[in-house]
């Protein structure tokens, strides 16, 4: 009996868990799929890639040295103060709304919609995008808006100049022009929905793209349009 | 040798345990008794087979070098440093156009900017009147420090556009459907921390760029209603960028981010293994 291993005699066989339970074994998407090892094929596609972009990093680094400017004094302030290029969208809407809408209320509204794209069902996914570009869209017009309460009641616009409240108004106005929209049997096709919301994602991110490339190559003192030539 | 009594002496055992390698045996000619230099294939192959075979050895790599497809698909499974691979992957996933490598680019840029700040690490003191200085010396009289500060400086902007295109990438082939809603949410975060990894790290050189960079963007959080004021004392440790905001800077892009991030990505590919790679569907 000793010299038999248990899983070799068939009277003996010992089963695992898995042999007393129904259907695959697996909560693989596609069990028959076609498949092959991760070592080597996958891994060694890592090593290649890693060791690519360490010889590219490399090369850059001994082509291009960072930036070093003078040290920092805080009686001399540059013209323009530039943020970090990622956040150069965000300073460029600070030029056109005012700095809660453009620095703190916009990027904390992109967080929570982005974390909440994937719960979104139906004719609804179209939400979370649509807040997204009214939230980039919307501060730009507010200067307009602004404009406006500001020949009715100049003490009062200024007075909440900083708090941005035409936005919040263009906002609650989006909202419900959202809602009827939403209701229209447009929707019902999926697939167009579907089709839509890869459409506006990508909006967003070409707007985002432009705001960045205009705040890095375009503007010069008193953040004023400059070509990048001159 | 284990039919013969036990030697007694050491300088005995040691000899005996000599001539019983591989090695040896080949050396002094085995069965045939010829002898055989040290230069051949075959004492080479002899000594590997010594080394393989040793306790150290052993115990750093408990299997053979795998050999058989049984063998790859149980490394990816037993090795530590493995072991966050699947056993098996779609061959269709493993096409460079399915993920274009970017979620992993990240995390080995991620890798690149530890190693290159660890070193930063050991020429930079985090005071307003020793940063810049030190900056500059890592450029001119550091040996290669200025690749070292190049490196980290150009990896952590290219980990900002890697991560971002790899969100876009997510997005366009809808991989964060069910089951991967979690991980997307998670994404996210890694995005925010890449970011303020970048962030932190930026006003480290204390130079002109640094300080306003720094200036103006903790005038934003200065400007939220009723507590700006407040969080923005609290970022900056008082009034203005100051010595207070450097250390403060400091020890978040150095401990606190780069611990968060780490975490978030262990999390982050363990769901990658629990939901299935997306390859596209």
């Amino acid at each position: 009996m000793a010299s038999v291993p248990p899983g070799n005699n068939p009277k003996e066989k010992e089963y695992g868990l898995l042999g007393f339970i129904e259907g695959h074994p697996s909560n693989l998407p596609d069990p028959d799929a076609d498949r092959v090892s991760s070592y080597p094929h996958l891994v060694a596609r890592e090593f290649l890639a890693f060791g690519l972009m360490l010889a590219t990093l490399l090369v850059v680094s001994f082509l291009f040295d960072a930036p070093l400017e003078e040290l920092a004094n805080p009686a001399k302030t540059p013209n323009p103060a530039k943020a970090p290029w990622y956040f150069l969208s965000l300073q460029e809407m600070l030029h056109y709304a005012p700095p809660f809408i453009s620095g703190v209320f916009i990027p904390g509204l992109l967080v929570v919609v982005m974390c909440t794209i994937p719960y979104w069902r139906g004719r609804m996914v179209l939400m979370p995008i649509t807040f997204l570009l009214a939230a980039i869209i919307l501060p730009l017009l507010d200067g307009i808006v602004w404009a406006m309460l500001h020949s009715v009641a100049p003490g009062f616009a200024d007075a909440t100049r900083s708090y941005g409240f035409p936005t919040f108004i263009m906002l609650i106005v989006a909202a419900f022009a959202l809602g009827k929209l939403l209701l229209s049997p447009y929707f019902d096709d999926e697939a167009r929905v579907e089709r839509l919301r890869t459409k506006l994602f990508l909006t967003f991110v070409g707007i985002v793209f432009v705001l960045v490339m205009i705040g890095q190559f375009f503007r010069g003192p008193e953040w004023r349009w400059v070509w990048p030539w001159q | 040798m284990s039919d013969q009594p036990e030697e007694r002496s050491l300088w005995k055992r040691i000899t005996n345990a000599i001539h019983s390698t591989e090695a040896s045996k080949y050396l002094h000619g085995g069965e045939d008794g010829q002898r055989r230099s040290i230069f051949s294939g075959g004492y080479r192959s002899a000594l590997k087979k010594d080394i393989v075979k040793s306790g150290p050895w052993r115990s750093v790599f408990a299997r053979p070098y795998p050999q058989t497809p049984k063998d790859n698909s149980e490394i990816a499974i037993t090795s530590f440093w493995l072991h966050l691979h699947p056993a098996f992957i779609r061959r269709e996933t493993l096409k460079f156009g399915v993920t274009y490598g970017l979620g992993g680019l990240a995390c080995g840029l991620f890798m690149v900017l530890a190693v290159t700040g660890i070193m930063e690490m050991f020429y930079y003191v985090p005071a307003t009147d020793h940063a810049y200085k030190d900056m500059v010396d890592m450029q001119h009289v550091v040996s290669l420090g200025k690749i070292l500060r190049n490196m980290h400086r150009w990896a952590a902007h290219a980990m900002v556009i890697i991560v971002s295109l790899h969100m876009l990438r997510v997005f366009l082939q809808k991989a964060y459907k069910a089951p991967r809603q979690l991980n997307w949410v998670v994404g996210v975060v890694l995005l925010c921390l890449t970011m303020m990894l970048s962030f932190t790290g930026y006003l480290l050189p204390w130079d002109q760029l640094a300080y306003w960079a720094i200036t103006v963007g903790t005038n934003m959080a200065g400007s939220i209603p009723l507590i700006g004021p407040k969080v923005r004392y609290v970022l900056l440790g008082g009034p203005s960028v100051d010595q207070a905001t450097l250390i403060r800077f400091f020890v978040l892009h150095v401990v606190v981010l780069p611990l968060a991030i780490s975490m978030g990505m262990v999390y982050h590919f363990w769901r990658v293994r629990k939901d299935g790679f997306s390859g596209g569907k």
